[in-house]
């Protein structure tokens, strides 16, 4: 179940096309099923039936939400296959089942283009009375398909030109709209609580508004350059009077040049005393690296200021080259991938300084508690939480 | 002037008890001086404790600042409005921010106890009105026009001319001084030059960009160049490093490449600078694998002390680590020569390349600790005089010139030399 599950975090043009693996392991597990006569049962979701205008990612990630009660049952395994379409199998009845078909069933019922049946998408099945179907089912995920258009902001990289028009769009556009909060929450044994929010800017939206035919992600350096632009921005929606009123800790991502600009001294001075201590800094690592000096300087400005720094968005492989606790990090944010639920948190790393960032599934949940770590991002971490620390 | 005006009415006024001036002397700092962000945020926190403390800020115009305020608020924490448990004096954070860019011995901050001191501050005050404020200002912060100047002298130019070759050693054994690599870089110098950008205070980011687009000419015009004798002819003189981004190493071109120097017998070495690797891990995994499978060298470059206390270069994997050699070095902390020495026992001196040695502590304080491989203008030195010394055609020629003739990529950088081949062997054989 991890290894499909966990496959749930990548990017939805990733995510639509499923794998292949999948398919094999499933095939593998419905020959078991039918060689020994195991008894399994199984619901097969066909996100590949669905009409065309609800395929759209958050239509595709809704009905894949809708399978998360199942995977808490018995020996559940969740399988992504290439075309879309998801299958759980279990062991045993499960009440999660109702639940899931009547998520299901709420999805689509209210869609007139749906056809007469919404529920046709999803399949109860057993096994191994139904393995032959599922064989085709497998087969038919496998075969080629027309190529998808490519996704949108796939166009050309940034060149400097372009990259300074862009800028000097976004220092007159009206930002308020592409600011976004998400929660990073604490897991407890009541659920989810809101440890702070972190505030940002939603730059894929905004290239998606402005510049819809590049990929200003294609050039890694000439997008760092653009961070800093988006920093002053946020950092000046962050001036405002109501801004910072009453609001829960939260974190913002910054350049280290942005640390030490005007914009963020003014945001220092003007911070209410009651979030002195609650602002964390979520920094990057080739950030860092361009050029530590600053960075060391920064580090230390921001701590005497009250402030947490955290490595943001780091993988093993980083967080090997760059210890946190040897850079004065205060904490770090390890994105999640599949493959790391075959590895362990490196034993220099206290558990208790790790967030798993794009946890947005079971899986992820799972290892990270396996690795003792408390706080999470990701759209499992957007569950209904409690407010307050 | 009116900073120094101000000060000097309130250096007069400075007569009640229990007051103190704290001066930044941002104008003494040693060469290459104080960033940008040391003179804002200073100000910023002088502004801070003013505020809280009843004092008052002055700027001068040679760029020091001055707090006058109550004695105790030099003696309070320096951020008590934080919710911190840091109890850190303004003055002890301030040393502690600004000391590690000075050199050693250098004082950034004078304390003078008022109205004790009354006459330190007077005279300190007339002295700037008296020169008139020699050291301009902070310059503006990078220019937003620097992307199209980069782009315009990056295209404006031939390759050649934004290229020059460094021939690293290795010192002891047999023969003394080994040719080992020699490194085709591009001149960052001559691009910012040509742009007018400031490499650290303007963009480091778009530099990197430029510093990938060259690497990828380079990359595309060294097959070309195979056979022509001149200065890009990998088939001359030893081993070939050149400079990639992680990303570059999984093209054709860099497959074609491969495929020349095996065919010339020519070995091959690929340095990728840290940051690069740090940014895109997966890229530099596969990188590192494609290296590996051709059996071309693979350094990770651009390590400074900096970079070697706070990061664990060895977690790459690398055949070889490049460190940035900087005077420091000679006079390492403790803590710091701790830090080396734990970085060296990861990476094992064997595997160090010391870069950027000038000078001749630069290879004594390398070679005992261990490093053999050696590259930097005292290498350059020592290369050029033992190719004058072997070489018939050499009796006008000064170390200078051969220095600047081996080093050169374009044409017109080797005219005079009438023995190119020794040139691009690196030292007689």
């Amino acid at each position: 179940m991890t290894a499909a599950l966990a496959r749930r975090d990548m990017p939805d043009e990733v995510t639509r096309q499923g794998s292949p693996e999948d398919a094999r392991r499933l095939a593998t597990l419905v020959r078991e099923c039918g060689t020994a006569g195991i008894g399994r049962a199984v619901l097969l979701l066909r996100l590949s039936q669905l009409p065309e205008g609800r395929t759209r990612p958050h239509h595709l990630q809704l009905a894949r939400d809708a399978l998360l009660p199942l995977t808490g049952a018995a020996r559940a395994q969740l399988f992504h296959l290439p075309n879309q379409d998801h299958v759980v199998v279990w062991r045993g009845e499960t009440p999660a089942l109702r639940a899931s078909l009547d998520t299901l069933r709420h999805l689509f019922s209210d869609d007139p283009s749906f056809g007469p049946d919404p529920m046709a998408i999803a399949s109860v099945l057993a096994l191994p009375d139904d393995a032959a179907l599922l064989h085709h089912v497998i087969a038919e995920s496998l075969r080629p398909r027309t190529p998808p258009p490519p996704p949108r902001g796939a166009g050309q990289p940034l060149d400097p030109p372009t990259l300074l028009a862009l800028e000097r769009a976004i220092a007159q556009a009206d930002m308020s709209r592409f600011a976004r909060r998400e929660p990073i929450c604490r897991a407890g044994l009541e659920g989810f609580r809101l440890a702070w929010e972190r505030r940002y800017l939603s730059d894929s939206e905004l290239f998606d508004t402005i510049l819809p035919d590049r990929a200003p992600r294609a050039d890694l350096w000439l997008f760092r350059r653009l961070t800093r632009t988006l920093d002053r921005r946020m950092l000046s929606l962050l001036a405002a009077t109501e801004e910072l009123r009453g609001v829960p800790p939260f974190s913002i991502n910054l350049n280290v040049a942005s640390l030490l600009g005007p914009e963020f001294l003014r945001f220092d001075a003007n911070l209410p005393a009651a979030l002195r201590g609650q602002v964390v800094l979520n920094l990057h690592p080739e950030d860092i690296l361009t050029d530590l000096a600053s960075f060391c300087f920064a580090r230390d400005f921001a701590a005497a200021r009250g402030y947490r720094l955290l490595l943001h968005d780091v993988g093993l492989t980083q967080l090997a080259l760059l210890p946190p606790t040897r850079l004065g990090f205060d904490c770090v944010q390890l994105r999640f991938t599949a493959p790391l639920t075959a590895e362990v948190l490196p034993p220099d790393i206290d558990p208790e300084t790790v967030i798993l960032g794009q946890a947005d599934d079971t899986a992820a949940l799972s290892w990270g508690r396996s690795q003792g770590i408390g706080l999470y991002q990701g759209r499992i971490a957007r569950l209904p939480h409690r407010s307050g620390r | 002037m009116p900073g120094e005006r101000q000060l000097l009415e309130a250096a007069r006024r400075a007569t009640q008890p229990a007051g103190a001036a704290l001066m930044i002397a941002f104008s003494q700092f040693p060469a290459p001086g104080p960033r940008q962000h040391h003179r804002r945020v200073a100000r910023a926190l002088l502004d801070d404790a003013a505020q809280r403390h009843g004092g008052q800020v002055y700027g001068m115009r040679n760029s020091d600042i001055v707090l006058l305020c109550p004695a105790a608020a030099l003696r309070a924490p320096a951020t008590s409005r934080a919710n911190t448990q840091s109890l850190e004096t303004l003055p002890e954070l301030l040393t502690r921010l600004l000391r590690p860019e000075a050199a050693d011995g250098f004082a950034p901050l004078a304390i003078w106890p008022l109205p004790e001191a009354r006459d330190r501050l007077l005279a300190y005050t007339t002295e700037r009105l008296a020169d008139g404020g020699l050291t301009p200002l902070d310059r503006a912060v990078a220019q937003a026009e620097t992307p199209l100047g980069l782009t315009a002298a990056a295209e404006a130019r031939l390759l050649p001319d934004l290229l020059q070759r460094q021939t690293a050693v290795q010192i002891g054994g047999t023969p003394r001084l080994r040719p080992l690599f020699r490194e085709i870089t591009y001149a960052t110098a001559a691009l910012q030059a040509e742009a007018g950008a400031d490499p650290l205070e303007s963009d480091p980011f778009l530099l990197r960009h430029f510093a990938t687009r060259l690497e990828e000419r380079v990359l595309t015009a060294l097959p070309a160049e195979v056979g022509r004798r001149g200065a890009l002819d990998l088939a001359q003189g030893p081993r070939l490093h050149i400079n990639l981004a992680p990303e570059s190493v999984t093209t054709d071109a860099f497959a074609t490449l491969v495929a020349i120097c095996r065919t010339r017998r020519v070995g091959l070495g690929v340095e990728i600078a840290l940051v690069d690797a740090a940014a895109d891990p997966e890229s530099f995994a596969a990188a590192r694998t494609i290296l590996a499978a051709s059996g071309v060298t693979c350094v990770i470059d651009q390590v400074s002390l900096l970079a070697l206390r706070l990061s664990r270069p060895a977690a790459l994997g690398p055949d070889l680590v490049k460190l940035e050699w900087a005077p420091r070095f000679a006079h390492l902390t403790t803590a710091e020569l701790r830090d080396v020495e734990t970085a060296f026992a990861e990476i094992t001196p064997a595997r160090v390349i010391l870069a950027g040695a000038d000078s001749e502590a630069a290879l004594q304080w390398g070679l005992m600790r261990g490093i053999h491989r050696f590259q930097g203008r005292h290498v350059d030195a020592m290369l050029a005089a033992s190719r004058i010394a072997g070489c018939p055609e050499a009796a006008a020629c000064t170390l200078r010139q051969c220095i600047e003739r081996a080093s050169a990529v374009a044409l017109g950088g080797r005219v005079g030399c009438r023995n190119t081949p020794l040139l691009d062997a690196g030292a007689p054989a």
